[in-house]
């Protein structure tokens, strides 16, 4: 039945209308080609604000001023966060969810194609803006990617350049996400209900929703300061009346559902991987839903646990705390399901496999020194020190990008018919999962000590520790070249392989050919395949 | 774009597509302005 509906989907070559050259991207309306570039697109921005890290792990090898100018310094640690965040995790996530949601679902493409070809190349020119403002009088932004003000108000000619940018970004993820939304409302195949589609599209049905409330708000922040700078208001000049904290309260009311933004399809993609690789459903697939969705309302209410010493009253910092601790709640949900997944199961050790259970494990640990910080007498001593900046890499690196890479390791078979090298990819898991602890684990001890967060210099007792971070983030940087190499490598001499790339594989992709044709669903799978597809 | 064989016919769906595209584009255009009109309303207090 699945190699009759294969077929079928390929022989429909009459409607595979493939632009050549440069037309096929610069015009791209089709899923794939979209899905490619913004993966192609989230990878280059990954080694830039990758090149950026590794200048801020060599000033920090050593105390004193070695090779950078301070305020260089601050410029690179507030681009690093900009280029990550927005250039390339957020664009990763959107990457896949081009390539797998229209497959997932039953559909032929995207609802809006055209919206998405806009979508994508607002980015280039937004990021161009943004890397070219180290070039203008003043340097980069370099008070930090929160922005907050009085500090951002003082850039020199990159003020303007970052907020046009960051406005661009969010138009792109609203116009992203509204595109989403709206193909998983109306463009599931007959049979698809909700509570069968695959994690991954719950969780980006999920985040897509957050990203429409939120980034909107972001631009609203981000339109006030310019006001602020151009046109005379006081929305944040406490001077003129305004309220430099009430900014913060803004940011965070975005910038807290923005980390979910960043960490929900993960869930949805490691909620893929260990089934496969246990060879058994997910186990509670319903809580699973349930859980992110939770979590995904509670983002909302727990804003100010970013910014309790600013001097809130006592029953604010109650609530923030409280309510943040409940993320745990959900979250544990998920950690148990997936080990439960896991329970009794024919467990095989692949790449996507070892990067889901990394996931797994570093992600829990971000987890818990979140919880660290969620309590307030606690995170009045671990404000702005190293230990910050350890729990949010923790969630990030081995999380966000840890979740990445197990699905691009996941789905590369699919999307390139062919294996990739899977020894070279789990050396790549291995030096990955080593390093990236060498890396952030010595930032905790590091900021229980004291030591502050963006700051080229630091005091002489803190040098051991800087040291081997420092030796673990090049080791880290290095190990990442190996992940374009193995990509190309696969694309041009892999090895054949049929539709299931993988032996416990469910899910509506696998039921195409690989790779797909150039329209994923041009006939919508029968209810018999829908049914063995989501059996989860 | 291939209209599936579904209860929705392909000019029922692209009305569908267009509505919900156009609704959440206006909620996030209401979070947009909303708040940098509750800011104005907090500064004129």
């Amino acid at each position: 039945m699945a190699e009759h509906h294969a077929h079928a989907a390929a022989s429909h070559d009459d409607h595979d209308h493939k632009p050549h050259g440069w037309r096929r991207w610069v015009y791209a309306t089709n899923h794939k080609d979209i899905g490619t570039m913004y993966l192609i697109f989230a990878c280059t921005m990954f080694f830039i604000g990758g090149g950026a890290a590794m200048l801020i792990r060599l000033e920090l090898f050593q105390p004193g001023l070695q090779f950078l100018d301070p305020q260089f310094f601050n410029s690179l640690t507030t681009m690093h966060a900009l280029i990550m965040i927005f250039g390339a995790v957020m664009p990763a996530w959107t990457g896949l969810a081009n390539w797998m949601i229209p497959m997932q679902v039953g559909a032929p493409d995207m609802a809006l194609p055209r919206l998405n070809n806009f979508s994508f190349w607002i980015l280039p020119f937004a990021f161009t803006l943004l890397i070219s403002s180290f070039f203008v009088p003043g340097g980069a932004p370099a008070g930090g990617w929160t922005m907050y003000p009085p500090l951002v108000l003082q850039n020199g000619a990159s003020f303007p350049m970052l907020i046009f940018s960051v406005h661009l970004m969010g138009a792109s993820s609203i116009l992203g996400a509204i595109n989403v939304v709206v193909t998983i409302m109306n463009m599931r195949a007959p049979g698809m209900t909700l509570l069968r589609m695959p994690l991954f599209v719950w969780t980006w049905l999920i985040t897509a929703y957050l990203l429409i409330a939120v980034m909107p708000v972001l631009a609203g922040a981000v339109t006030m300061l310019l006001t602020d700078h151009f046109f005379g208001t006081t929305f944040f000049t406490a001077a003129g009346g305004g309220d430099p904290v009430m900014f913060q309260h803004i940011f965070w009311f975005f910038g807290h559902p923005e980390v979910y933004i960043l960490i929900l399809p993960a869930f949805g993609i490691v909620s893929e991987i260990i089934p496969t690789f246990s060879r058994k459903p997910l186990f509670g697939y319903e809580a699973m839903v349930y859980a992110v969705a939770s979590i995904a309302f509670l983002s909302f209410i727990v804003w100010a646990h970013h910014m309790f010493t600013v001097g809130m009253p006592l029953a604010a910092q109650l609530f923030f705390m409280l309510s943040t601790m409940l993320i745990a709640i959900p979250t544990g949900v998920k950690v148990f399901n997936w080990t439960a997944t896991m329970w009794k199961g024919s467990l095989s050790f692949e790449p996507p496999m070892l990067f889901a259970l990394a996931f797994l494990f570093l992600f829990t640990i971000g987890g818990f020194s979140g919880l660290m910080l969620a309590m307030v007498p606690a995170d009045y001593q671990y404000q702005d020190t190293y230990f910050v900046v350890a729990h949010f890499h923790y969630v990030l690196v081995p999380g966000a990008i840890f979740g990445i890479m197990a699905g691009v390791y996941y789905w590369l078979p699919k999307w390139t018919g062919r294996m990739y090298d899977l020894k070279l990819a789990t050396w790549h898991f291995w030096l990955s999962a080593i390093f990236v602890n060498v890396l952030f684990f010595p930032q905790h001890f590091l900021g229980l000590a004291g030591m502050p967060r963006r700051i080229p210099d630091y005091a002489v007792q803190f040098t051991d520790w800087n040291m081997v971070s420092s030796i673990g983030g090049f080791a880290f940087g290095l190990a990442q070249l190996l992940f374009p190499y193995i990509v190309i490598k696969c694309i041009r001499a892999g090895q054949p392989i049929g539709n299931r790339a993988w032996e416990g594989a469910h899910g509506l992709e696998w039921e195409l050919p690989s790779p797909p044709p150039y329209h994923s669903w041009t006939t919508p799978p029968s209810a018999a395949v829908i049914a063995r597809g989501a059996a989860h | 774009m291939h209209a599936l064989p579904d209860a929705l016919d392909e000019a029922q769906r692209r009305r569908r597509v267009r509505r919900s595209a156009i609704f959440f584009a206006l909620v996030a255009l209401a979070f947009y302005v909303g708040f940098i009109v509750m800011m104005v309303q907090r500064g004129g207090k």
